[in-house]
């Protein structure tokens, strides 16, 4: 059987788009992030920063710096970058105290094959799990750190939650 | 349900993320007596919590190495009892050396090949997760600055797709 062999752009292509459509997914939720911000008293810096990575090279993407009303940084948010494992993206929000992961999800988050073979070899049942609970759509999610396993979307109430948990700064 | 081996490495980092966040408290609020006899004690307010920073970060990238130290020592024990079988062929003289040669030669083999053959047992999408953690931990071991940085990872990401993989193995032989 003669195998088709990609054409020699094709995988630049696709980095390209999967680089697109982190950065796309980066300038949304920094828009929300900076309306969320300003609910608590926070305003935003934004600056630019390089990401370098073996699959993309090295681009520009946006950071964001939270400050309060006193003008001291609470916490940055840090793009990471596109090729993360098990994810389409990650940014991370980086405070005093601690640093908290979040990640880009396709709906339903990654999943996995597991099945059940019998004594010799053939397989009898094919099912598909989850790696994370709580992966309702596509977007950001923060990967609990008390159980792992589950996934929560990256929404208003969790950010305030998280700002405040990686730099103690409450509204 | 066998124990999670991956499960204490994750308890000791979480702990260890608490310990970095007491010790930003303590020098930001001048704790003078648990600064007593530390290096922090001479230090700026700034140069303390920049050393205490640069710390956690180095630490995050000691635990996935320690994540992976334990997961790969997990797989090559399984791949070893799994040949075990060996022990039984016969002429049973030749047995005993042919397993002893095969369990020091599982030891040599590229970690890479080894998780290829658990790919039909395992989802290659997990397996191809696990070479990615492997690449980015040489990427941390050996710090070639001229190297680009694999795909990244995280310890709660490395810790979810490797401790998936034992679990996994370990249902099928329940």
């Amino acid at each position: 059987m003669t195998k088709v062999m990609p054409a020699p752009n094709d995988k630049s292509t696709l980095v390209d788009e999967k680089v697109k459509i982190f950065l796309k997914s980066l300038q949304h939720v920094f828009s929300d992030i900076e309306t969320w911000s300003r609910s608590i008293g926070l305003r935003t810096k934004k600056e630019k920063a390089e990401i370098s990575e073996e699959m993309a090279g090295t681009y520009s993407a946006p950071i964001l710096r939270l400050i309060d009303k006193q003008g001291k940084e609470v916490a940055v948010i840090r793009p990471i970058g596109t090729f993360i494992i098990g994810a389409s993206g990650r940014f991370d929000i980086e405070g005093r105290l601690d640093r908290e992961t979040v990640v880009l999800l396709g709906q339903g988050g990654p999943v996995f094959e597991t099945s059940v073979s019998s004594s010799k070899g053939a397989i009898l049942e094919k099912k598909s799990a989850p790696m994370f609970r709580g992966v309702d759509k596509e977007g950001w999610y923060w990967i609990e750190s008390r159980k792992p396993g589950r996934a929560r979307l990256f929404d208003k109430e969790l950010f305030g939650d998280l700002v405040n948990g990686v730099s103690d700064y409450e509204a | 349900m066998k124990p999670d081996p991956l499960h204490e490495i994750w308890e000791e980092y979480v702990a260890t993320k608490d310990c970095f966040r007491i010790a930003q408290e303590v020098v930001k609020y001048k704790e003078e007596k648990f600064l007593v006899n530390t290096n922090f004690a001479s230090d700026t307010l700034g140069q303390a919590e920049a050393t205490i920073r640069r710390n956690r970060d180095r630490v995050e990238e000691f635990f996935i190495l320690a994540l992976w130290v334990v997961f790969e020592r997990h797989i090559i024990n399984y791949i070893q009892i799994k040949g075990e079988k060996l022990k039984e062929i016969s002429p049973s003289d030749c047995a005993d050396s042919l397993y002893g040669k095969y369990r020091v030669e599982v030891e040599r083999w590229r970690f890479t090949e080894t998780l290829d053959i658990l790919s039909k047992m395992i989802d290659p999408n997990l397996i191809g997760q696990a070479k990615q953690v492997k690449a980015y931990r040489d990427w941390i071991a050996h710090r070639n600055p001229l190297k680009p940085q694999p795909a990244s990872t995280d310890p709660k990401s490395a810790y979810n797709a490797l401790s998936k993989i034992i679990q996994l193995i370990d249902n099928k032989e329940a």
